[in-house]
């Protein structure tokens, strides 16, 4: 079932939390919702499930407007990032508390019951309380609970914050094989961007209660739109200046760049995005940038070092060999993105 | 993308739950409720304190209460024996739970479970038992008299009476609770303090002491105000002693020179006063509330031999002065009295005649706590969930203080307001025994309804929402989700508000009518005439004391620790 989020806006007291948004899923697919701290994830999943009414704006699963559906009627599957799982019940009987309110045979129960928690791994935990469980196991209990009833729609709230790193990738692509194994449409709220990029099919970029840019994962990445999206998404070095009449740029500090085609109308302001791994050391006169290395940091496949340009710009640059801090470096772009709308940066 | 926004015109202010929330409805009952028997009643005392004897409006009756004897004087009594108990109790309970919580004390849980004991015994229970030992004709007295032995007072009647009773009736309530504070205070603090040289002493007075200074002034508070409430005590072994709970009364239930007026004005100083404790209460404790709760439990030490027979000796000391109105009614229920003395025989006669002729008030007693009990859990419950849940405007914050009234009214107080608002139109509840149902429940429901809150607190919403998701309507996920993760804090809540219903005497001596007579007024009324059937209120009491022991016994047993 397709979810599609129409103008969503919504404000606590002073603060606005949501701006309208516009997003949609397609049937079948994960969007993560990518954002800082307080940027209103949260908000819009809430809203989705219907535990927060929007101010203005329309969601709709399939062709069904759900603003007058209650939450218990939506068929949503909600996973919290406390877990939520209700202490005085049983692993089993937390999975099973969706189907006995189904009504459903005792069998029936039993057996989506045992499917459940085997499909996370978690068989023969039934009788556990969910004090007796590690994180990773809650998480997944809640995951199952969640997924028993076969909703329309699953929708996680930041669910893997409180693992351990280790574990949290683990999970991730857990929930990605079981999302892809049931079909179902998913939302997932992360502030991390490994994860959303790793997991979805569609990355959600928000800032300040607006969603920036809405893509593929390898498109948010390599495309971003705005310069908040180029630097919440992966590293990066955002050039700041001006389009010359010939096409380059013009860097504040007075310095001018050419990147080998034009990046737009002449004197409009542009930022041009760089990723540490698509600059190159380049050891003739072919150098785009030449600058000082003022600090590098070996990480373990590669090194990372950032150059001080001679107008003051700090560019990072992946490279394997190890270089002398003040050395001087050149360096050429293989690619870059034209970013044109400037929103600030995470 | 200009999207469609349909719903642009909606009232963005519309409220998750609207009109149609049951809870509204329910938060407007209890509000009513609450208007009905706390407000009200109040608004009728206020009246009576401002009107004269003629009916017409009057500021004489203050200008008379700061100005008369007659009415300063029971004032002062009062202020000053709360600060001599609220010291006094304090002076034994500090140092006990000090050595309580630092060292290694063998029988620890028994003297922790008899300190909660000792909190629950009926407020009166002291009064009574010292006056059978101590009293002009009492046991001790009596017999020291007969032996030769010269007593340094002539009996425990009088103002020495009432704090010595008070201090051994409410020394365990401060000690339950800066033992907590003492064993709650981190470890390294101290050992910071002593790591840059602090002697041990030094540090308990610089580190260790104020951090338990909240405690101490709460337990402190709650030990005078405890007093300052009572009448049962100095009505007992007043002796002549006036104190204001004792005056409102008298002014108010006297058949010769009944003064509604003088009562009630006489009222309104007792709730200003203990207003005002509260206000300083929480000033003291909000001014130093600092997070103590570190990661670590404070280690128990060894005592050497010398000390430790020292501090043991004065454990025991306390809780068995803490406990002699126990022994003492326990051991005289078994023995014979004639006319009021004491015959050395053992006897069960006490007890057949209890129970072939009062056995009515200790079943009235069960039944009047037993429905007080429920209904102050209902309301509590709907109270606290409007409270910690919902966001309404105006019931929320309403329903918030209000409840918490009865908190500062004394019984005596709140009885006059039922009396004065009841016994006319539109609601008439005088002499009725709804009328004690309603007196109980509302007295207790701030200490129900905080209990229901606190636990409350630690179901968290996302708990509630997480059943709606799966499908559950809110009053289901309320019925199969809150409900019963609460249900503990619902039953110990409910236990102890039942306990303190069944030994409630200041509010149930003014309000009772015949033939609905409880357990504590047929005790209270005996141990006021001289001569009346003593062993039959010695058993009287005891089966109080079992009423009130077992479930407390049972509750602990259960659920490990009991706030009270
Ligand atoms: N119930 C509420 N009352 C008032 N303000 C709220 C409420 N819920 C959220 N907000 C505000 O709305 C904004 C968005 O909050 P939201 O919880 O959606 O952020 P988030 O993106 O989920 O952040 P995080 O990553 O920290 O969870 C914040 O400024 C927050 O303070
Ligand atoms: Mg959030």
């Amino acid at each position: 079932m397709d979810i599609s989020i129409e103008g969503i806006s919504k404000a606590f007291g002073e603060t606005t939390a949501l701006e309208s948004v516009d997003l949609s899923v397609p049937s079948g697919r994960l969007a993560t919702l990518l954002g800082a701290s307080g940027c209103g994830k949260t908000t819009l999943l809430r809203i989705i499930a219907g535990f927060e009414t929007a101010d203005t704006g329309a969601i709709r699963f399939g062709e069904r407007d759900i603003a007058k559906v209650p939450v218990w009627k939506r068929r949503i599957g909600f996973v919290f990032q406390s877990y939520a799982l209700w202490p005085h019940m049983t692993v089993a009987e937390n999975v099973a508390y969706g189907l006995r309110l189904r009504r459903l045979s005792k069998e029936a129960v039993a057996d989506k019951v045992a499917t459940g928690l085997a499909m996370v791994g978690l068989t023969g935990r039934e009788q556990r309380r969910p004090g007796q469980l590690s994180g990773g196991q809650q998480q997944r209990v809640a995951l199952a609970r969640a997924l028993a009833l076969e909703p329309d729609v699953l929708l996680m709230d930041e669910p893997l914050s409180n693992l351990d790193a280790k574990l949290r990738v683990e999970m991730r692509r857990e929930i990605r094989r079981i999302q892809q194994e049931t079909g179902i449409t998913a939302v997932y709220v992360t502030h991390d961007q490994d994860e959303a990029l790793e997991i979805s099919d569609l990355v959600a970029v928000m800032n300040g209660g607006r969603v920036e840019q809405v893509g593929a994962p390898e498109d948010v990445y390599e495309r971003p739109e705005t310069t908040f999206v180029a630097s919440f998404v992966g590293s990066v070095t955002l050039l700041r200046g001006q389009v010359t009449d010939d096409g380059e740029l013009a860097l504040g500090s007075g310095g001018k760049v050419g990147f080998g085609r034009p990046l737009g109308p002449a004197g409009a302001a542009v930022h041009v995005a760089l990723r540490p791994e698509d600059l190159r050391i380049v050891e003739d006169g072919r150098a785009q940038f030449t600058g000082k290395v003022v600090r590098s940091s070996f990480q373990g496949g590669t090194r990372e070092s950032v150059a001080e340009l001679p107008g003051g710009e700090l560019l990072a640059f992946e490279h394997r060999r190890s270089l002398p801090t003040g050395a001087t470096v050149g360096l050429v772009a293989e690619r870059f993105t034209v970013v044109g709308r400037d929103t600030g940066v995470a | 993308m200009a999207a469609s926004t349909t719903a642009r015109g909606r009232p963005g202010r519309r409220s998750r739950s609207g009109w149609r929330d049951p809870w509204r409805l329910a938060g407007l009952i209890a509000l009513l409720i609450l208007l009905i028997f706390i407000v009200y009643p109040q608004l009728w005392i206020v009246r009576a304190a401002f009107t004269d004897d003629a009916g017409a409006f009057t500021l004489a009756r203050f200008g008379a209460f700061v100005t008369d004897a007659r009415f300063t004087e029971p004032l002062l009594h009062s202020v000053v024996v709360s600060l001599a108990v609220g010291a006094g109790a304090a002076l034994v309970a500090v140092p006990l739970a000090f050595v309580m919580a630092r060292y290694r004390i063998p029988g620890r849980q028994g003297v922790l479970t008899m300190l909660t004991m000792a909190t629950t015994s009926p407020p009166f229970l002291g009064a009574y038992a010292w006056l059978l030992l101590l009293g002009s004709g009492g046991i001790i007295t009596k017999a020291a008299r007969e032996a030769g032995l010269p007593l340094p007072f002539e009996s425990i009647l009088g103002v020495g009476g009432i704090i010595w009773v008070g201090v051994w009736f409410t020394f365990a309530l401060i000690f339950l609770m800066v033992y907590d504070a003492f064993r709650a205070v981190d470890p390294a603090l101290e050992e910071a303090a002593a790591s840059v040289g602090s002697t041990p002493w030094r540090t308990h007075a610089k580190v260790t002491l104020p951090l338990a200074v909240p405690a101490i002034a709460t337990g402190c508070y709650l030990a005078a105000m405890r007093i300052f409430a009572d009448f049962g005590t100095p009505m007992l072994i007043g002796g002549g002693y006036s104190m204001l709970p004792v005056v409102v009364y008298q002014n108010f239930m006297s058949e010769v020179a009944a003064s509604p007026g003088v009562a009630a004005t006489a009222s309104l100083m007792m709730v200003l006063v203990s207003g005002l404790a509260l206000v300083a209460q929480r000033r003291i404790v909000a001014r130093r509330s600092f997070a103590v709760t570190g990661g670590r439990d404070q280690p128990l030490r060894e005592l050497r031999r010398g000390p430790r027979a020292l501090v043991l000796t004065g454990i025991w000391a306390a809780l068995l002065l803490g406990f002699v109105p126990h022994l003492v009614v326990v051991l005289t229920s078994f023995l014979r009295w004639q006319s009021g003395i004491l015959q050395w025989e053992p006897t069960l006669e006490n007890y057949r005649r209890l129970f072939e002729e009062s056995l009515q008030p200790i079943v009235l007693s069960f039944v009047f706590a037993g429905i007080a009990c429920l209904i102050a859990l209902v309301l509590g419950v709907v109270v606290a969930y409007i409270v910690a849940r919902k966001r309404f405007m105006i019931s929320g914050p309403l329903l918030n203080n209000l409840v918490m009234v009865p908190y500062i009214l004394p019984g005596t107080v709140f009885a006059i307001g039922f009396i004065l608002a009841f016994n006319h139109l539109p609601v008439i509840l005088t002499g009725t025994a709804l009328i004690i149902v309603v007196a109980y429940f509302i007295r207790r429901l701030p200490y129900v309804m905080k209990s229901i809150e606190t636990a409350l607190g630690q179901v968290h919403p996302s708990l509630e929402e997480a059943a709606m998701s799966v499908g559950a309507p809110p009053r289901r996920s309320f019925r199969d989700i809150v409900v019963p993760i609460i249900r503990p804090a619902v039953i110990s809540g409910g236990t102890v508000g039942f306990l303190q219903m069944i030994t409630e005497l200041s509010a149930t001596v003014m309000l009772y009518a015949v033939p609905w007579v409880t357990m504590t007024v047929v005790i209270f009324t005996n141990a006021m005439q001289p001569g009346s059937p003593f062993g039959v209120a010695s058993a009287m009491t005891t089966v109080l004391l079992v009423s009130v022991y077992v479930p407390l016994y049972l509750l602990r047993r259960r659920y490990k620790t009991v706030s009270l």
